[in-house]
């Protein structure tokens, strides 16, 4: 077991360090940082100039090191469009997307999980094909539209709720969950109706196993045996899809914080892909990717601490 | 196998028909096949003509059946517009991940375990930039287009194939019919034209369909966010992008692209499902 | 040997089941009716799909969904009919007056818990209701009392098994554990469904010895389902036989297997290989 997960991490920090250089090849190398920082106006020798500056002028190895040395002490450097550094924007704004996407993620969670139990118990009956068109509803709403639906009834229909906007949880947690309750629900309540699909398939799966009636045979009633065996069982093929989710939300999150002008990692991205900030979209970039790529490794580990099976080596 | 495993396990006899959710996602898909198609031929206004005296009206006004936009436009022209820039992103997009990522998943099917191992691999890193965060690199990169976000979420949708063709070879390779050819000296690349691509290409074609409503969607993210398609271009997440403005005082300009939106992925969707349950019964129900 | 209509642990009668799908219902059993006296060993043989698994399931409160049953099930201990009881009954006389058994051993046990956990759990289901003080509600392989029960039932290093997860453990072990499970309510009746069907044949007669080991030790009656006339034959005191959902026969091991009264008996006892010594010995006690 420890060595899996030894092993699991050393997968992530290969993954991690292979995603940097692609992200750096991408935006340092396939981009001209200097020449975009000037505009197209620029003459060739005030972008040699800010080339030099810059540090664009060393060789491709020199520059990576450089910024990726950086990256690991959180200075991502100062972006040559607005002047700021980069770091500490980054630092704050990443907390505020991170209450986004995790109590997003909760809500999914809190859905489906009860949700698809039901349906799955309740397979075959009008109830169960209800739930499953709308989960097939839920797939094709895409969160920005569900938020500016909810945006249109909640907060300019019925006033009930600030249209946009973020406060600091520390300074006000009213007003914190009132700004953050419709982005929570344009992100979760869709991906909740994703999960449900899987968590039902799940469990009809595990519904059909020997192993629930050898458990009913002991004297459990066919509830208790879903409940104590039969949901940790069905827990490891819905943990791989929640880790697919969770970076389906982190990547939603873009859309989702430009609907509610929230001050997020995912709104900055956005706004610095329009500034043309490449600098800023290299460390953003390579943030949300390393996180997609720690959520797989915090998956990977949790579904061999579910399943027994997977800790013996799995190979291909 | 005695007793209640036989019995539970009997299958229904299903005559092998065509579900319902294709005819809805394949009458749906047509619907803006002949939108796009008829905007070369008619549209009701001109697609750049402004209205400068009826500018945001409502429902058959002025001789505009769905209303005109911020600007005067006709939202009916528009939306059949919208639905050329719509298709052509999904098709290109699709395109590129079908014709790079089959041979790469064949490929990773039939290597021997190191190299296969390895493409695999790069496959679970290529997964971690998503459509849309691809889309935006290119859009920093070489500034927003139709066609930066055609190739980017086209790139980005390449692994979603390798993996599913992968599978796919993998199974055919166990077959009697490839031990045959093999016995029979044929090469491997003879074996991955004649046989493992004839049987993986219903896999090919659900998983298109299923990329092209991820395509979708991803090009309307990206027009909403103003990083896609350009201001003459019209594009159903464009026009959102234009109505959010107005997303205080007149919050149905919202409906038709939205809408659109809507029905164009979900129809997308149910023709994959659709297609997976009568190409590979074996994977119905997932 | 005492008459099995005198103190039945186990009395079924007229017992039909059916299942109701579009093509209208069908009986998969009708009518059968027979009783299990304390301590016997009783076979049930038949062909597949001859309706002998759904008889067993039905005597254990297992009957599996969508199917009906009509008639009544009484089990020594209970005065409830299992066939109009409801779940909570059933689960409550599972395990306590009726043990399991199943065909396959590979699939039988929840693979995600270690076995020690899920032995202790039979045995909590069983102490709960016997005692109110049932023990640590969290069992641990450690528990003396799982040790002891796997150590019945022969496994060598019971620690390293209770600690083990299923698929750390062969198919003999996994039937041995299913068996440590179904008997540790102490139960009067054992039901076991061709145990050893899917086991190698090596290990298939110990397997065999231990069963009849044990539900002796326990003091539970067996009701033993084998398509396998040679295993019944060395473990059965009595043999039903079941045709297509009906009982045609029955009677004493000896006298079935010698001198079978209906064809389909003898269409069994023709397809089965039955060599010389077994039968000769008649039941190996």
């Amino acid at each position: 077991m420890a060595w899996q997960v030894l092993r699991r991490c050393g997968i992530f920090l290969l993954s991690a360090l292979a995603a940097s250089v692609v992200v750096f090849l991408l935006l340092s190398v396939l981009g001209d940082p200097a020449r975009t920082a000037l505009g197209t106006g620029a003459t060739d020798e005030a972008v040699a100039a800010l080339r030099v500056q810059m540090g664009l002028d060393r060789s491709l190895l020199v520059q990576y090191l450089d910024w990726i040395g950086g990256a690991l002490h959180g200075d991502f450097g100062t972006s040559y469009v607005t002047r700021a550094p980069i770091g500490p924007q980054l630092a704050d704004r990443l907390s505020v997307t991170l209450w986004l996407v995790v109590g997003a993620m909760v809500l999914a969670v809190l859905i489906a999980v009860p949700l698809g139990v039901l349906a799955a118990v309740k397979a075959g009956r009008p109830a169960g094909n209800v739930l499953s068109a709308v989960s097939q509803l839920g797939v094709a709403v895409p969160a920005f539209l569900a938020g500016l639906l909810l945006v249109s009834v909640f907060a300019v229909g019925l006033g009930w709720l600030p249209a946009n906007g973020y406060v600091v949880p520390a300074d006000d947690p009213g007003g914190f969950l009132a700004h953050m309750l419709l982005p929570w629900v344009s992100l979760g309540a869709i991906q909740g109706a994703v999960l449900t699909r899987y968590v039902r398939s799940a469990v009809l799966d595990e519904l059909g196993k020997d192993y629930l009636r050898t458990v009913r045979a002991k004297g459990l009633t066919r509830t208790q045996a879903v409940l104590r065996h039969g949901l940790r069982n069905a827990a490891v093929p819905v943990l791989t899809v929640l880790g697919v989710q969770l970076v389906t939300i982190l990547i939603g999150a873009v859309v989702v914080e430009w609907v509610f002008v929230i001050p997020g990692v995912g709104s900055w991205l956005a706004d610095s892909v329009s500034r043309r900030d490449l600098l800023a979209v290299q460390a953003i970039v390579l943030t949300v990717v390393v996180l997609a790529l720690l959520v797989s490794f915090v998956v990977d580990v949790l579904a061999s601490v579910v399943d027994p099976r997977l800790r013996t080596d799995r190979t291909a | 196998m005695t007793g209640p495993g036989a019995l539970t396990a009997l299958p229904a006899v299903q005559p092998r028909r065509v579900p319902a959710t294709v005819w809805i996602g394949g009458a749906v898909v047509a619907v803006i096949v002949a939108a796009a198609l008829g905007s070369f031929v008619w549209t009701p206004w001109s697609p750049l003509y402004t209205d400068v005296a009826h500018r945001s009206v409502g429902l058959f006004t002025a001789g505009h059946v769905l209303g005109t936009d911020l600007r005067g436009r006709d939202v009916l022209t528009l939306l059949m517009v919208g639905a050329r820039t719509t298709l052509w992103v999904g098709v290109v997009a699709v395109g590129i991940a079908a014709v790079v990522g089959t041979p790469l998943g064949i490929l990773a099917g039939m290597a021997r375990r190191g190299p296969a191992e390895f493409l695999m691999r790069v496959t679970d890193l290529w997964l971690a930039f998503p459509a849309l965060l691809m889309a935006l690199i290119l859009a920093a990169v070489f500034g927003g287009s139709v066609t930066t976000s055609m190739v980017a979420i086209g790139v980005a949708t390449v692994p979603a194939f390798v993996r599913v063709v992968r599978a796919g070879t993998r199974q055919v390779m166990t077959s009697e019919f490839v031990a045959a050819a093999r016995v029979a000296g044929r090469s491997g690349p003879a074996i991955a034209v004649r046989h493992v691509l004839p049987n993986v290409a219903p896999l090919v074609i659900v998983q298109a369909s299923v990329a092209y409503a991820i395509a979708i969607l991803a090009e309307a993210s990206l027009s909403f966010l103003g990083l896609g398609a350009g201001p003459t271009t019209p594009s159903w997440g464009r026009m959102l992008y234009e109505a959010q403005p107005a997303l205080s005082f007149q919050p149905w300009m919202m409906l038709w692209p939205g809408l659109a939106v809507l029905a164009a992925v979900l129809a997308f969707n149910l023709l994959g499902d659709g297609l997976r349950d009568r190409l590979d019964p074996r994977l119905a129900g997932r | 040997m005492s008459d099995p209509e005198q103190h039945p642990v186990l009395r079924v009668e007229d017992l039909t089941i059916r299942t109701g799908d579009r093509a209208g219902e069908r009986d998969l059993v009708r009518g059968v009716s027979f009783a299990v006296g304390t301590g016997e060993r009783v076979g049930i043989i038949g062909e597949s799909g001859s309706g002998k698994t759904l008889t067993c399931l039905a005597a254990a409160g297992l009957l599996p969904d969508g199917l009906t049953m009509t008639g009544s099930i009484a089990v020594r201990g209970s005065d409830r009919d299992l066939v109009s009881a409801g779940e909570r009954e059933l689960a409550r006389l599972r395990g306590e007056l009726v043990g399991m058994v199943f065909q396959e051993p590979m699939t039988a046990l929840d693979p995600t818990m270690r076995v020690g956990r899920q032995v202790a759990e039979a045995i909590r289901l069983h102490a709960r209701r016997t005692s109110a003080a049932g023990g640590t509600r969290r069992v641990r392989g450690a528990d003396p009392r799982v040790l002891a029960l796997l150590a019945e039932t022969g496994l060598d290093d019971p620690d390293r098994v209770a600690r083990a997860h299923p698929h750390q453990l062969s198919g003999g072990q996994r039937q041995r554990v299913v068996l440590a499970m179904a008997l540790a309510g102490r139960p009067g009746l054992l039901v076991c469904d061709e145990p050893t069907t899917a086991l190698d044949v090596t290990v298939q007669a110990r397997v065999l010895d231990l069963i009849d080991r044990r539900a002796r030790e326990v003091g539970a009656a067996v009701l033993f389902i084998s398509h396998d006339l040679a295993v019944v034959a060395s473990l059965c005191d009595r043999v039903l036989v079941l045709y297509r959902g009906e009982l045609v026969e029955q009677g004493p091991t000896v006298q079935v297997l010698t001198d079978p009264q209906h064809d389909h008996t003898r269409r069994l006892l023709a397809d089965s290989d039955l060599t010389g010594p077994m039968l000769d010995g008649g039941p190996v006690r």
